[in-house]
């Protein structure tokens, strides 16, 4: 079991299969700096909570399948077909899942990216990151202003000038 | 969200990309946004990945991807779209013109190349470019079609075609289109005559 110790003091136990979803306990650990408490200074208690939930999710259904092909090696090749379809649904059902994980507001998504980020969670980061994306995508300027809460630094005369030289991309 | 460091941001746009949920419009759209996002949209290798997405076959050695290129990848794709239209609803050609038009190929590198690389020195536009390049395909193009012409099975044609292989037979059986041959010259040949022997008689 590993604690760790978010920006606001809360502790969290965790399994070490867990915690070496991110690239950074996992190097700590291999580097046999051990410490069972790893404070994490830039993620506070509600986001790690949120970032626990996904490695606990997804290190249980790579789990679930490992154990699912162990049992397919020790009952033979006959029911070979039987575990596939079902590694397929657990994937299918991990998509969904991470579909519904990834259904939060901004202020949550953004903390979730930094985390993601410091952390090192290479399918977290991806995940966040595509659904950031598709808060981009296809909106006008103004639209991506407003989501974001971005102020326009530039001058008017700057503006047009940016204006004129990208319309190429809306004929 | 805009507090996000700048290699993040890098990463949410790349990513995008890479999943085809950003297009080139998204892109623009954020460079308009403020100065810090027209900086970070200028980035050469958010556009390398756009064009070798959206134009497979493009391969320069010559050129750096960015923004400017896949701006004239695209104009001259439309470009060439618009020529295309207009090519195909001249209804001189559709009558014998049995194949689909052909599909929109990005410039050969060695075309491009000396296209662009002739631009400073001609003062070409980047749209004189593009325009040159565009008429260059399709006229390209109208050459591929004209060569492939003959073969169409068309009356009109045929009859045409029967005319000028007609002419083309009489002139070869015609004595009097022949070159005439001076008698006792040495290259002199009778025609109705058996051929020579090899020691001639003596009378």
């Amino acid at each position: 079991m590993i604690t760790l110790t978010s920006s606001d003091g809360v502790q969290f136990d965790v399994r070490e299969a867990v915690a070496k979803e991110s690239q950074i306990i996992r190097d700590m650990i291999q580097d046999d700096c051990v410490i069972t408490n790893i404070p994490l200074a830039n993620v506070n208690h509600k986001i790690l909570s949120i970032v626990l939930e996904y490695c606990q999710m997804h290190v249980d259904k790579t789990e679930m399948e490992v154990n699912a092909s162990k049992h397919q090696t020790t009952t033979g090749e006959g029911s070979s077909s039987v575990p596939v379809a079902l590694k397929v649904s657990s994937n299918k059902n991990l998509n969904d899942w991470d579909k519904e994980f990834i259904n939060v507001d901004l202020d949550t998504l953004y903390d979730l990216i930094l985390a993601a980020n410091y952390l090192n969670i290479s399918g977290l980061l991806n995940l966040t990151t595509q659904a950031a994306a598709d808060i981009i995508k296809g909106k006008t300027t103004e639209e991506i202003r407003a989501t974001f809460n971005i102020k326009n630094d530039f001058t008017p005369e700057e503006e047009a000038a940016i204006r004129k030289e990208n319309p190429w991309a809306f004929e | 969200m805009e507090s996000l460091p700048d290699d993040v941001w890098h990463k949410i746009l790349q990513i995008g990309i890479q999943e085809e949920r950003l297009e080139h419009t998204d892109l623009c759209s954020l460079a308009i946004v403020n100065s810090h996002f027209d900086q970070l949209t200028q980035d050469p290798a958010l556009w390398a990945t756009l064009v070798s997405r959206d134009f497979p076959s493009f391969f320069s050695f010559f050129q750096v991807p960015s923004k400017a290129l896949y701006r004239r990848e695209h104009k001259a794709k439309r470009e060439h779209e618009r020529l295309l239209n207009i090519w195909n609803n001249d209804t001189w050609y559709d009558e014998f013109w049995p194949f689909e038009p052909i599909d929109y190929t990005p410039i050969q590198f060695s075309h491009s190349a000396i296209l662009v690389n002739s631009g400073p020195q001609l003062n070409l536009s980047d749209d004189d470019l593009i325009n040159f390049y565009a008429s260059l395909r399709v006229l390209s193009f109208r050459e591929e079609r004209d060569q492939v012409l003959p073969q169409v099975n068309q009356p009109s044609l045929r009859e045409a075609r029967n005319r000028y292989y007609e002419s083309k037979l009489s002139k070869r059986f015609d004595k009097s289109s022949r070159t005439k041959v001076i008698p006792n010259s040495k290259s002199y040949i009778p025609m109705n005559r058996p051929p020579r022997r090899s020691m001639p008689r003596k009378i």
